[in-house]
């Protein structure tokens, strides 16, 4: 779950990391209440998950009472990067020397804290430039970072002996973070140097790790997740296709996807029947894909393929049989099926019985569905 | 020989409560596994389910101690994998095979670096553990899907592993050892460990990666294989036709520069001299080619 900026900002405070006096808005009175509390220099932000705004025209400053109020109205309600603006945060304007880049990141097993020279919107294409950009702290999962770490990194930074306890404060502060709201990633792009010794973070990027949900109700409170349709792991492909494609794991699944593409074709839509199966709902599962393939207006034909090991087959194969003998009759489209697996035994007798086909290897079901679709 | 699980394996189960490893109670002795018991620290975990002769430990330490237990196959809920795995760990149980899905990341993270710093070998999360055919049995593979064979797999999927191994059987073609180290992000092994245990092992002719988009660990394994991989390994990468999401954060972009997609997976094994197949149907081919001995 992608946090929005304010609610990142919110967990950065909690940590004691700085950030710039704000409110957020939804509507205009609400703005007009809060600007006697703000200074006359303000930027306003879109609040909408994902980055690219400031690209994306999601960013105003203003000076002003009249500028801040019209520069809102534009913003609230229109739409930045594909998403509508139904809320917008209020920030002081800052003045700062530096721009850095400080961030967390569980990447290849590892836990980096990282750090760079120089931040800011443009930090991918001048680390792609100077690799030196971008230093990476691999750190102990438990004790976290040392001093010795931030020591080296610094220097190769070349960050100011002023500011080197404010950043290791920062960096112990985002390692605490991400251990205590299962954050996998922790971003402050940038992270700003003002006079003296202060940092400020002008940003925050926080991805809270979705199978950690549970156990963060405050966090999970602050985004309330949207219900699940039908409580179906339905995958539309954006590009459109012409196949439906029912299976039972994300790597078979994708792989599958692969030699269709190759094929001349594409999944048009996927389903995973792990979830409906293991919760001993096998029929109904299918019976949700079967429909909803068979109602969608671009599939023109469906392939069934379950290879299972920790379920019977035989199981899955009772559901599906069942699930295919109640479609609506008026509007059913072609399905290939191709069942392989535990207690493989009955499931020829099953299919056979109910009409259905099972086809020898998978190079065949996917060589019948690319026939069928094209029909 | 297998490799990672002795044929005199006793495995021990944790998260009883889930079909999942009610299933596997019967299905380990079926494979001739023996199932040295049940870890279960409260009766509710048996609610409306017999284990019938199989022992039911209260903790790990009891059950490794007075059932020899060694191998511990852990299909408890994503939040209490933790605890379960860290007490596997105390009771110096050597190999771990977690296969429950959804365990937080924090936690995965922090099991991989206990089980590092104790000299335990860790598979998984989510993972479909592994199958030596005739030998052992610690996963969800089954031998009716394979044969016999001296080709090693190891794999991020388990459903992409039974397709290859359903494939290769229609093929003649057996497998030594198959398993599956998890497509998660955090996880205990990852490709290299099998890989340098075929290797080693005798009764191994060639091996099949099967990696997937995503992630350092392909590319990690292509640099191992060629710095230490003598037999022949045939790869393949699912994924080549989803387009990789949106990148969360520059932070995944900047830290991960030059890997995880599928042309920089299948680069990264050409240059390390590896068979990379387009399919399936490739992996045969290739299999065929290499001649190996049937058993």
């Amino acid at each position: 779950m992608l946090l929005l900026e304010h609610h990142g900002k919110a967990l950065l405070r909690k940590h004691g990391i700085p950030t710039p006096r704000g409110v957020v808005v939804g509507d205009a009175s609400a703005l007009v209440e809060a600007l006697p509390g703000l200074p006359e220099r303000l930027v306003l932000k879109a609040q909408i998950a994902g980055g690219g705004r400031s690209k994306g025209g999601g960013i105003a400053f203003a000076t002003g009472r009249k500028a801040v109020i019209d520069a809102f109205d534009s913003l609230r309600g229109s739409t930045v990067n594909g998403q509508a603006v139904d809320a917008v945060l209020v920030e002081e304007q800052i003045a700062f020397a530096h721009e850095r880049y400080a961030g967390i990141l569980i990447e290849d097993g590892d836990i980096w804290l990282l750090f760079a020279r120089r931040g800011g919107i443009d930090i991918e294409d001048i680390t792609v430039a100077d690799a030196s950009n971008l230093q990476a702290i691999a750190l102990d999962p438990i004790a976290g970072p040392t001093d010795a770490q931030f020591q080296d990194c610094f220097d190769r930074l070349g960050y100011a002996p002023d500011y080197r306890a404010n950043y290791a404060r920062i960096g112990r502060a985002l390692f605490d973070l991400s251990r205590s709201c299962d954050a996998t990633m922790v971003e402050i792009n940038p992270l700003v140097e003002l006079a003296g010794d202060a940092l400020v973070a002008l940003d925050a990027r926080i991805l809270i790790d979705d199978s950690a949900l549970d156990r963060q109700p405050e966090i999970t409170a602050l985004q309330p997740i949207a219900a699940k349709v039908g409580r179906l792991p339905f995958r539309e492909n954006p590009e459109g296709g012409t196949i439906g494609l029912i299976g039972l794991g994300g790597g078979l699944n994708v792989t599958l996807m692969d030699w269709i593409a190759d094929g001349g074709a594409q999944v048009a839509a996927l389903v995973d029947i792990d979830d409906a199966v293991g919760a001993g709902h096998a029929e109904q599962g299918f019976a949700m894909a079967l429909d909803a393939f068979d109602r969608h207006p671009q599939i023109r034909s469906i392939l069934v393929n379950v290879i299972t090991c920790g379920y019977r087959l035989d199981d899955i194969a009772t559901g599906l049989v069942a699930a295919l003998a109640k479609r609506d009759a008026s509007r059913v489209k072609p399905a290939i099926l191709h069942l392989r697996g535990n207690a493989m035994a009955e499931t020829p007798e099953l299919l056979r019985a109910a009409g259905q086909v099972n086809c020898a290897s998978l190079a065949t079901a996917v060589a019948a569905v690319l026939a069928s679709a094209q029909d | 020989m297998a490799i990672l699980a002795p044929s005199d394996s006793r495995i021990l189960l944790h998260g009883i409560a889930n079909p999942l490893a009610r299933f596997q109670c019967a299905e380990i002795p079926r494979h001739g596994t023996r199932l040295a018991g049940i870890v279960a620290a409260n009766s509710s975990e048996l609610a409306g389910w017999s284990p019938g002769d199989v022992p039911v430990f209260q903790t790990t330490r009891d059950a490794a101690k007075s059932a020899g237990a060694n191998l511990s196959m852990v299909f408890s809920a994503p939040c209490a994998v933790k605890a379960a795995v860290i007490d596997a760990i105390a009771a110096r149980v050597p190999l771990i095979v977690v296969l429950t899905e959804h365990v937080p990341v924090h936690d995965a993270l922090l099991l991989r670096h206990m089980a590092r710093r104790a000299g335990v070998t860790l598979i998984g999360p989510n993972s479909s553990g592994l199958l030596s055919p005739g030998r052992v049995k610690a996963g969800f593979f089954v031998e009716d899907i394979c044969r016999p064979g001296r080709i090693g797999i190891v794999s991020k999927s388990g459903s992409l592993a039974y397709a290859v191994m359903a494939e290769m059987k229609s093929s003649g073609l057996g497998i030594s050892t198959v398993v599956a180290i998890g497509p998660d992000a955090v996880k205990g092994i990852d490709f290299r460990e099998p890989l340098s245990l075929f290797q080693a092992d005798p009764e191994t002719d060639a091996i099949v990666l099967l990696g997937e988009i995503g992630g350092g660990d392909e590319e990690n394994a292509a640099s191992f294989i060629a710095s230490s991989i003598t037999k022949p390994v045939v790869t393949f990468i699912s994924g080549r036709s989803v387009s990789v999401g949106q990148s969360m954060g520059h932070a995944h972009a900047i830290a991960g520069l030059g890997r995880g997609d599928h042309t920089t997976k299948v680069r990264a094994f050409a240059s390390a001299g590896v068979m990379v197949a387009q399919n399936i149907g490739e992996i045969l081919v290739m299999l065929k080619a290499l001649n190996t001995r049937p058993t």
